[in-house]
């Protein structure tokens, strides 16, 4: 029972610990761009990744969300390289995966549910590689890029949205 | 010719020993809270994008979009096949219950967790468990319910997401008997005048008994080996040993369910019950008839009986106390076989209801030995701030002891009882005494 507890506990620490350094890693990526105010943003975005962790807060899912939205803020405002973009866009979705993990698993259940996010973990590292190398290549601003950005964004949602079951059609009966 | 071995073979809708029946439970599937995050934060990035003019933000957003593309959608059914079971159905207060839950459909991810029911503590296992990668899931508990009585133990919520869907499911485990831990104690409350009848209490009368109780002088048919030399050689004449007579005895219980008060599992009428079950068991054990009577509720009575049997009879009975009601019981419903006349009638009572109070008025008319077991032991809350809610319950304790008083007075004894002690401590007042009759 005390050797159940101590896995469970291991497990929960470790996964918590590791979306705490991919929280703080979002954060403090930008930081270095953000103008002369961006202190409060970076201590902000701090305080809600350590509030989306532990505590009462951390059952408010929306904690871990703002997180990620004050990172984006932050990239909004500084601006930062491309790949810089493209790290914090990783570190984003990474977190994201992260700190939806439940709190009570053992070990070998933890390992099996991070296995069950890799697939999503690669897609993700895969486009925003392909978008890096898409957007490196200099060419003439247009609001067309914009709008598939916008309209991929809708189609993957549209997509990714659960949907009924369609009923299976009936054999037919051999006359 | 011989036969050659006949192994059966299990039907295909058998149950295997540990596996739960399942029941299709129908769900509604929701989006996950994974979907709604990785929506929000794409949406954002694009707002973002669009108003800094800044197409590089897309970066942001790109890989949670590649994400929710890449989540599997699945094909999610309508209905899960679930289960959770509670075994022993039956089992004693403390004792342990084990709750298996079992989701038979494949899913991503499940999350059982165990809401124990009032008074019931969870012994083993976490209380929340997880289960992915789509295998049939199974949790499992042990319960141990500090409460007697007929109940669900816990309820059991099945949290199911597979790709960004998400569902509930809410199990309850068939109601299972929880019978009183009988506290330890020993058939020492005796009336006055014992029955006719074969027993194992000693009575004040000479017998067959193996008590002592007098000498007198031998009589023809006398044994011998009961001379008293001692005396015979003193006297100068044959004096015998005499032996007490062993008797039966009739024993009532009642119980007084207009009450009850405090913590749960701990009330004065979980106290009552343990009560009556512990002092139930100790006169079925010595041979004696056992009845009950519940006064509260429905008026229900229960004709003395001997044997084990008799102990879940009452039990059973029990079971169905947990009646608020507003009538007043009236004693002359119960027929005579429930009361006889020469029984001990024990009271298990808070003495707080008015009606209870009546109904020893109405016993004492009928000239029964009665003892009152005060079950009481929680006071009512004194704030140590306000000297006036001190002083409230310095009145009610003067009440109480009053209350007592005279009912002691009117040659009812009454005896108290806290759940830390055993039974038998609570007897100890009317140790080497008879209770007799009052009117």
């Amino acid at each position: 029972m005390l050797l159940r507890a101590d896995t469970l506990l291991r497990a929960g620490v470790l996964l918590r610990a590791a979306t705490g350094c991919l929280g703080a890693g979002m954060i403090i990526l930008p930081a270095p761009t953000l103008p002369n105010h961006g202190w409060v943003l970076i201590l902000a975005g701090l305080l809600l990744v350590a509030a989306s962790l532990a505590g009462p807060p951390a059952r408010w899912r929306a904690v871990g969300t703002l997180a990620a939205a004050v990172a984006v803020l932050e990239s909004a405002l500084g601006q930062p390289a491309l790949a810089v973009l493209a790290g914090e866009g990783v570190l984003i979705l990474g977190y994201l995966l992260l700190v939806d993990a439940p709190v009570a698993m053992r070990g070998a259940v933890a390992a099996r549910w991070l296995r069950l996010q890799l697939p999503i973990a690669f897609w993700g590292a895969l486009t925003s590689a392909i978008v890096l190398v898409v957007l490196a290549v200099p060419v003439p601003v247009s609001a067309w890029l914009l709008v598939a950005g916008a309209g991929a964004a809708v189609a993957a949602t549209a997509i990714a949205l659960p949907r009924r079951p369609r009923r299976p059609r009936q054999p037919r009966q051999p006359r | 010719m011989t036969q050659a071995p006949v192994t059966r073979q299990p039907a295909p809708d058998e149950v295997r020993p540990g596996v739960a029946p399942t029941a299709r439970q129908p769900v509604t599937w929701q989006a996950a809270p994974r979907l709604r995050r990785f929506a929000t934060i794409a949406v954002a990035v694009v707002i973002a994008a669009v108003l800094t003019r800044h197409a590089g933000l897309l970066l942001l957003g790109a890989p949670v979009l590649a994400a929710l593309a890449a989540a599997g959608r699945g094909t999610r059914p309508r209905a899960l096949d679930a289960a959770v079971t509670a075994a022993p159905s039956r089992c004693f207060e403390g004792e342990d219950v084990e709750v298996i839950a079992t989701l038979v459909t494949p899913l991503d991810e499940v999350t059982f967790q165990v809401e124990p029911g009032p008074a019931v503590e969870v012994a083993e296992g976490p209380v929340t468990q997880v289960v992915v990668a789509g295998q049939p899931a199974r949790a499992r508990w042990v319960l141990r319910p500090q409460a007697w009585g007929r109940h669900p133990v816990c309820t059991v919520t099945v949290r199911c997401t597979d790709g960004v869907g998400q569902a509930s499911l809410t199990l309850r485990p068939e109601p299972i008997e929880v019978f009183p831990h009988p506290p330890p104690t020993r058939a020492t409350l005796l009336p006055a005048d014992l029955l006719r009848r074969i027993g194992e209490h000693t009575a004040a009368a000479p017998g067959a008994g193996i008590e002592f109780f007098g000498i007198r002088g031998y009589r023809p048919g006398d044994r011998l080996r009961d001379l008293n030399w001692a005396v015979t050689s003193r006297l100068g004449q044959p004096h015998i040993n005499q032996r007490a007579a062993l008797r039966a005895a009739d024993l009532v219980i009642m119980i007084d369910a207009f009450s009850d008060i405090g913590p749960p599992g701990d009330t004065t009428l979980d106290l009552a019950v343990r009560g009556a079950a512990g002092l139930a068991t100790a006169y079925l054990r010595t041979g004696d008839r056992v009845g009950v009577v519940v006064l509260g509720g429905v008026l229900n009575w229960l004709a003395p009986s001997p044997g084990n049997r008799q102990f879940f009879r009452i039990v059973e009975m029990a079971f169905g106390v947990r009646f608020p009601s507003e009538a007043n019981p009236d004693l002359d419903r119960v027929p005579r076989t429930a009361l006889p006349p020469r029984a001990l009638v024990v009271l298990f009572s808070p003495l707080l209801d008015r009606r209870a109070l009546n109904a020893v008025t109405d016993l004492r008319q009928r000239g029964v030995s009665l003892v009152i077991v005060d079950v009481l032991t929680h006071e009512p809350p004194a704030e140590r701030r306000l000297a006036m809610t001190q002083l409230a319950v310095r009145l009610w304790r003067l009440d109480r002891s009053a209350l007592r008083a005279s009912l002691t007075g009117l040659g009812v004894p009454v005896l108290h009882w806290d759940s830390g002690t055993g039974l038998e401590g609570a007897q100890a007042p009317l140790r080497g005494r008879r209770v007799r009759a009052v009117r």
